[in-house]
């Protein structure tokens, strides 16, 4: 499991009950996508912490392995889609420059960060009109539950993680989602 | 209320055994799925190779469950599909092949327009609206 030691700015921008302020992260001049795939070898043995998962692949729920077969936890594939973009914008209420303060020196962004994917060259931050929740049209730039939306319009309500942590079910509700 | 929550009150707890059950129904939908289950045939299978359609109302399965969960099993898949979607309340639409699904894969349709068809691992959003059964 992943841990965020690094460009965590919670603590420096607006949450109400749970929901910040902060938008999604919008492509600017996306111009190309690709899709990419990733191999994840999971070995009991030196995973003990994947057990739980890979119990339910398992025909019998038996993991007994021994030392010299330790290959059998298989192999998961995971696909993603990487976008070509100039840059990637949010928008947020907080502490601008304490912001980019903690940013500022982080290499690599996104879920593929450690693999060579979402190289930064430049962080920039500016004042804006928007408060991370609703854009210019009136639209949701993050998950906002519906019961939370306030603005109006006909958008379309979808199952969608509303707070962090994003992977976690139990954050999932009915939400207003951007279209990113 | 998200996808696990809404499968276990009107779909799964029809069928999870009483002593298998918590409190939590993400944990009790990831063992549902999971586990043997069962049929009317005799025999028991696991939830997958079939289809289901969850509304509040009724549930709708290719899955050959015992009588007493009171499920549809006659409905054809389009039919339930189209039935559970043009009311415009919340549904669930399962696609299960043999792989085993998780508490994760499920997501519950808000909206025609964002139909979700959940399967083991992922799950399409199409906009039913722009089916051509919908308008005839």
């Amino acid at each position: 499991m992943s841990c965020l030691t690094t460009g965590d700015v919670s603590h420096l921008l607006l949450c109400k009950d749970d929901l910040y302020f902060a938008s999604s992260g919008f492509a600017v001049d996306a111009n190309a996508t690709q899709r990419v795939s990733f191999v994840a070898s999971l070995r009991p043995e030196h995973s003990p912490q994947w057990l739980d998962v890979l119990h339910s692949n398992t025909k019998n729920g038996d993991l007994k392995i021994g030392l010299s077969r330790q290959r059998d936890g298989g192999n998961i594939i995971n696909a993603y889609t990487a976008t070509v973009a100039s840059a990637i914008e949010w928008y947020a209420t907080g502490d601008m420059q304490a912001v980019l303060a903690v940013v500022k020196s982080i290499p690599f962004i996104g879920k593929r960060r450690t693999s060579g994917f979402g190289q930064v060259k430049q962080w920039e931050v500016a004042s804006g009109e928007l408060d991370g929740l609703v854009g210019f049209a009136v639209e949701p730039l993050r998950p906002v539950p519906t019961e939370r939306w306030s603005e109006g319009g006909d958008w379309t309500p979808v199952e969608a993680a509303w707070k962090a942590p994003y992977w976690d079910v139990r954050n999932r509700t009915c939400c207003f989602v951007p279209e990113v | 209320m998200n996808g696990p929550e809404f499968f276990m009150r009107y779909a799964g707890y029809r069928l999870l055994p009483e002593d298998k059950k918590t409190d939590d129904a993400v944990a009790d939908a990831d063992t549902l799925l999971g586990m043997s289950l069962p049929m009317h045939t005799g025999q028991s299978l696991r939830l997958s190779s079939c289809w289901m359609v969850v509304t509040p109302q009724w549930v709708a399965t290719s899955f050959k469950a015992l009588a007493l969960a009171g499920f549809r099993q006659e409905t054809e898949r389009k039919t339930a599909i189209d039935e559970a979607l043009k009311p415009g309340g919340p549904c669930m639409l399962l696609a299960l092949d043999k792989r085993s699904m998780t508490a994760r894969d499920l997501f519950v349709t808000y909206d025609a327009r964002a139909a979700r068809m959940c399967s083991p691992g992922f799950v399409k959003t199409y906009d039913a609206t722009k089916e051509k059964s919908w308008t005839s």
